[in-house]
C-alpha cells in the first residue's frame, strides 16, 4: 500500500481526465444533433470519434484515481496516449469543419 | 512514494544519448512535474473542444445571427483554431516534457497572447453582430 500523495496529484490529473472526458461526450452530442438535424450523416463519424475520446479519457480518470487507492499504475506519462488524444481532437476538427463546407457551398 | 526523480542509465550529452529519442533521454522528472505538465495538456484540450462546441453553437443554435455566409466563416475558423489548440496541446508537453528531462528553462510559448487576443476579437464581433442584427 502506497501511502497518500499530500499534493493529490494523481487524483487531480485524474479529474481532469474526467472533466476532459465528459467534455468529449458533450461535444459528440451536439455533433449526433448535427447528423440527424442536417441529414449530414457523416458528422456522426465525428460524433463517434469524439465519444471514442470521452470513454478513453474517463477511463484514464479512472486509472489515475486508482493509483490514490495504493493499487500500482505508472505515474509516467504515456507520450503515445497523449499524441493519440491530440490526434482525435484535430482530425474531428477537420471532418468537422470539411463537412460544414461541403453542405454549405 | 518516491517524490525523487529517478536517473536514467544514460547521462545527457554523451554518444549513446544521441540514438535516443529525447523522450528516452536526461533524467526523469519528478512525477509531481510530470502529471502537472499532464493537467496542462488536458486544459489546452479542454479549450479546444470548448472552441469546438462554440462552432457548433453557431452553425446550429444561432439561425438568426449575421448571414448564412457569416456563421459559416466563424464556425469554420472556430473549428480551425480548436483543431490547431489540439495539436498544439501536445507539442507544448512534449517541449515542456523534454526542457524538464534536460533540467533546462521551460520554453516560452506564444500562443497565449494569440489566444487571449482570439477571444477578445472573436467576443467584441459576435456582441456587434448580436446587437446589430437584433
Amino acid at each position: 500500500m502506497r501511502s497518500r500523495d499530500p499534493g493529490l496529484q494523481p487524483e487531480r490529473t485524474g479529474l481532469a481526465w474526467s472533466r476532459t472526458g465528459l467534455l468529449a461526450l458533450i461535444v459528440a452530442c451536439l455533433s449526433i444533433r448535427i447528423g440527424l438535424s442536417a441529414a449530414a450523416d457523416l458528422h456522426l463519424i465525428v460524433a463517434l470519434l469524439l465519444a471514442g475520446l470521452g470513454c478513453m479519457s474517463l477511463h484514464r480518470g479512472h486509472q489515475r484515481s486508482r493509483y490514490v487507492a495504493g493499487e500500482d499504475v505508472a505515474t509516467s506519462t504515456s507520450r503515445k496516449f497523449l499524441l493519440g488524444t491530440s490526434s482525435l481532437v484535430m482530425l474531428a476538427c477537420t471532418i468537422d469543419a470539411i463537412l460544414l463546407l461541403i453542405r454549405h457551398l | 512514494m518516491n517524490l525523487h526523480s529517478d536517473a536514467l542509465e544514460i547521462p545527457a550529452g554523451t554518444r549513446e544519448e544521441k540514438s535516443l529519442k529525447w523522450w528516452e533521454t536526461g533524467t526523469r522528472p519528478d512525477y509531481r512535474f510530470s502529471l502537472a505538465n499532464e493537467r496542462t495538456f488536458l486544459a489546452w484540450i479542454r479549450t479546444s473542444l470548448a472552441i469546438v462546441a462554440g462552432a457548433i453553437g453557431i452553425d446550429q443554435f444561432a439561425s438568426d445571427l449575421g448571414s448564412p455566409q457569416l456563421r459559416l466563416v466563424l464556425s469554420v475558423v472556430l473549428l480551425m483554431v480548436g483543431g490547431t489548440l489540439g495539436g498544439v496541446a501536445y507539442t507544448r508537453w512534449a517541449r515542456a516534457e523534454r526542457a524538464m528531462r534536460r533540467e533546462a528553462d521551460l520554453p516560452l510559448s506564444s500562443l497565449l497572447p494569440f489566444l487571449a487576443m482570439f477571444t477578445a476579437f472573436l467576443s467584441t464581433g459576435l456582441a456587434w453582430l448580436i446587437i446589430d442584427f437584433s
